[in-house]
């Protein structure tokens, strides 16, 4: 007897179209749909099936409450498999999938297994261990996924990690993430074997590959400099004191944007810096010396540069993700090309 | 210079009417204890627990860890700097438990009115279960000091005196009274061996910026200092002590005076090596140019001391990754090889880039796992330390209950992954 719980958006549960894609979670206890199918072709084994049915905008928009009510679901129906999608091209269903099987696998390390072409951006969401069966682009390879998911889940039933393997490596998306294994040798006896290697010419490994920092070409300045707005953009955590609007002292999450309006500089006592990455007393102690507002009032009254921009944009650049750093990166620019702004210094810690 | 190194191996820890060794059995008389540390606990109360390996119990608020050592012949005393002149270590006798720590705990005072930078991150050590092999010391026994400050004592008084107190209590045990108890005998020297062998040194960098984030060398702090040459036998001596609260990436002071990379290095000196020694280095310098110049203060050491090879690692993340690649290449461009260790942050999914900076020098690396990493940590029966686990700053958690967070909410962690043997790998 297993237990299994299939996680479907409002489309393949039957509810609706897009008029219904705010629909809350719901728990269905039978098969809808392609569950039907899959429950046929499990019944050898005795199966209890059971459906969560949500909207792909309620899931986007309330993420934390779709999860928190999926949770109640499996904490009562206590499944021993999930399954997510087929969502073949669909983004949004990807990513959900994707984020649901990843939080389901990690809470209750039971099996999760969803599918989805290799170009749906939900491949970037896959947590460790999560299954991503191979799909076609669109719900004509249906009935071929259907197949794939029996077959893995046979393989799970049976407990045969061999066969289970063999299945992920020809039917599974290989998506290439980093994680943590255990080897037989402590760090210490593997360098010292690396190093004498090296010294003798023989050929190694080196455990972390190098990746290409991507190259980013700078723009040319439009316009004259004597003409231009000049805004000042900071990781380094400035803010003014007591930190209003709690800005993250490591793994940044947002940015923001303070004036600077009517001020010569930035006097001690005003800001504060929010940064555990750098020592901060010199900024705390002279805060233009991160965002140097004194020295930009001297190129703009010595008309050097038309203006500084009326407000500074700060987060914090340490402890976080690169891709959460490019995203508020991307949010900045795109803010101070709507501005009117033609220059930015961005000062870095 | 050569230490006779006298080591004894504990297979019980307990409490006792008095502090003495018999055969392995260790007894902690509770009262000596308290003596101990009466003229610095004012202010401060301190509960004494003892925790031993595979048992069901989690260590919160670790702040160090240090390991019982103590001169019982030749010159100087243990952690040179530290109550009492420093004078030159790594010659004579010492005698230390080799699988004990003198651990402590404890919230600073004033926590909110540290710097973001100052305050102390979470460390838990879980004695057993999934933890175990993430918490530096979980194989050890422990003589827990669970510290709790009264509003009177300053932080900067409650840094001190914690590690005055750690100190002072492994300089009293090692050489506690003792019968029938056989210590495993070791020299710690680097003799003349065979020419023709690579010349290899290890780069040691570690953290030092500021107070809460800094490591002493003869009660020196480290940002105050060049890259130096230090003997293996000074890091035996615990010429080395960590301030560094930063918890997960730190080392702690019993892995500076027993450390494993020394260890390795000394047991292949004559075999496939010739160990020349150890360049202590610092990383966190405040600029750019800071950390390009130390690393090549520390290639030109390496150089003038003859060394072919270099085993590097490093305390610290992000920024200090900076001046340790910086430091791999200027040895690289100086035609000394490198084998360096890292930890990885491929983030919880797996597909972000490793490490914040590396150049194509950097061409011999090793790595101790993704430490963003989600894991599932059941809880432990009995809770040690505090009440509960901060989890970063961004909000607490009650250890009674299981949680799903990295690697980083454990007491020096990053260490002991490599320790663990983990290392990051594709998966598909």
């Amino acid at each position: 007897m297993i237990k299994v719980l299939h996680y479907l958006n409002q489309f393949f549960a039957g509810i609706g179209g897009e008029e219904k894609a705010g629909q809350d979670v719901l728990f269905l206890s039978e098969p809808v749909g392609i569950g039907s199918v899959l429950e046929n072709a499990l019944k050898t084994h005795g199966v209890e099936y059971a459906t969560i049915a949500c909207g792909d905008n309620y899931f986007h928009e309330a993420e934390e409450n779709a999860l928190r009510a999926m949770g109640a679901v499996i904490d009562q129906f206590q499944p021993d498999l999930f399954l997510a999608g087929p969502a073949f091209s669909a983004g949004r269903y990807g990513i959900a999938c994707a984020k649901v099987c990843s939080w389901v696998r990690d809470n209750w390390r039971i099996p999760a297994i969803t599918a989805m072409h290799e170009d749906n951006p939900g491949t970037r969401e896959i947590g460790r261990h999560v299954f991503v069966l191979q799909t076609g682009a669109s719900a004509a390879s249906m009935q071929e996924t259907l197949k794939r998911y029996s077959l893995l889940i046979e393989r799970l039933v049976a407990r045969d990690q061999k066969a289970v393997e063999d299945f992920r490596a020809e039917y599974c998306l290989a998506i290439p993430r980093r994680f943590t294994i255990r080897t037989d040798k402590p760090d210490y006896v593997r360098a010292a074997d690396l190093l004498l290697a090296r010294l003798s010419g023989q050929s190694y490994e080196s455990e972390i590959p190098r990746i290409e920092t991507q190259a980013h070409t700078v723009p040319n300045l439009t316009v004259s400099l004597a003409d231009a707005t000049v805004a000042l953009v900071t990781e380094g955590g400035l803010v003014p004191k007591g930190n209003p609007d709690r800005l993250e002292s490591s793994r940044g999450s947002r940015y923001f944007k303070y004036s600077v309006q009517g001020r010569s500089d930035l006097k001690h006592g005003e800001f504060e810096a929010m940064h555990t990455g750098y020592d901060t007393a010199t900024v705390d102690r002279d805060p233009d010396r991160l965002v140097p507002l004194d020295a930009m009032r001297v190129l703009e009254s010595g008309q050097r540069i038309k203006k500084v921009h009326d407000q500074y944009f700060v987060t914090t650049g340490t402890g976080a993700m690169p891709s959460k750093m490019a995203e508020l990166g991307a949010g900045i620019a795109a803010e101070i090309a709507g501005a009117g702004i033609d220059a930015v210094i961005l000062t870095a810690t | 210079m050569e230490l006779q190194l006298f080591d004894y191996s504990l297979e019980q820890v307990q409490w006792g009417e008095r502090t003495r060794l018999d055969g392995k059995t260790l007894s902690l008389c509770m009262d000596d204890l308290q003596e101990l540390l009466k003229d610095l606990s004012p202010g401060v109360h301190v509960d004494f627990q003892i925790a031993r390996p595979g048992e069901a119990k989690r260590i919160v608020h670790v702040l160090d860890a240090v390991m019982p050592i103590a001169k019982t012949g030749g010159l100087g005393s243990t952690f040179p700097g530290f109550e009492g002149a420093a004078e030159l270590v790594g010659t004579g006798k010492t005698v230390r438990f080799k699988n004990l720590l003198v651990t402590v705990t404890g919230r600073f005072p004033h926590f909110d009115s540290l710097t973001p930078i100052e305050k102390p991150r979470e460390g838990i050590v879980d004695m057993s279960g999934i933890g175990a092999p993430y918490s530096y010391g979980s194989e050890r026994f422990h003589l827990v000091l669970s510290l709790t400050p009264e509003s009177s004592v300053s932080n900067v008084a409650f840094d001190q005196t914690l590690r005055i107190m750690a100190l002072r209590c492994a300089r009293f045990l090692a050489p506690a009274e003792r019968s029938g108890a056989e210590a495993e005998k070791r020299l710690i020297s680097l003799p003349p061996v065979n020419s023709a062998l690579p010349k290899v040194v290890l780069i040691y960098q570690v953290q030092s910026q500021l107070t809460c984030a800094r490591t002493f060398y003869y009660g020196e702090e480290v940002s105050k200092t060049l890259p130096t040459f230090v003997h293996p036998a000074e890091f035996f001596d615990g010429a080395i002590v960590s301030g560094n609260y930063k918890s997960e990436r730190k080392i702690p002071t019993a892995l500076h005076c027993d450390n494993p990379f020394i260890a390795e290095l000394l047991a292949r000196h004559g075999e496939s090596i010739n160990f020349l020694g150890v360049i202590l280095s610092r990383g966190y310098n405040d600029s750019f140019e800071q950390k390009k110049k130390m690393g090549l203060w520390v290639a030109r050491l390496a150089r003038n001391l003859g060394a072919e090879g270099a085993v590097a690692l490093m305390e610290g993340t992000g920024n200090g990754t900076v001046d340790f690649m910086q430091t791999l290449k200027a040895c690289e461009d100086e035609g000394i090889k490198t084998a360096a260790v890292l930890h990885e942050s491929n983030g919880p999914k797996g597909y972000e880039r490793p490490l914040v900076d590396h150049p194509k020098e950097a061409a011999g690396m090793i790595s101790r796992g993704n430490v963003s990493e989600k894991i599932y940590i059941p809880p432990l029966e009995t809770v040690i330390g505090g009440a509960e686990i901060d989890l970063h700053l961004k909000a607490t958690h009650d250890p009674h209950l299981p949680f799903l967070f990295d690697p980083t909410i454990f007491f020096a962690s990053y260490s002991q992954m490599g320790r663990s043997g983990f290392r990051a790998e594709y998966e598909n």
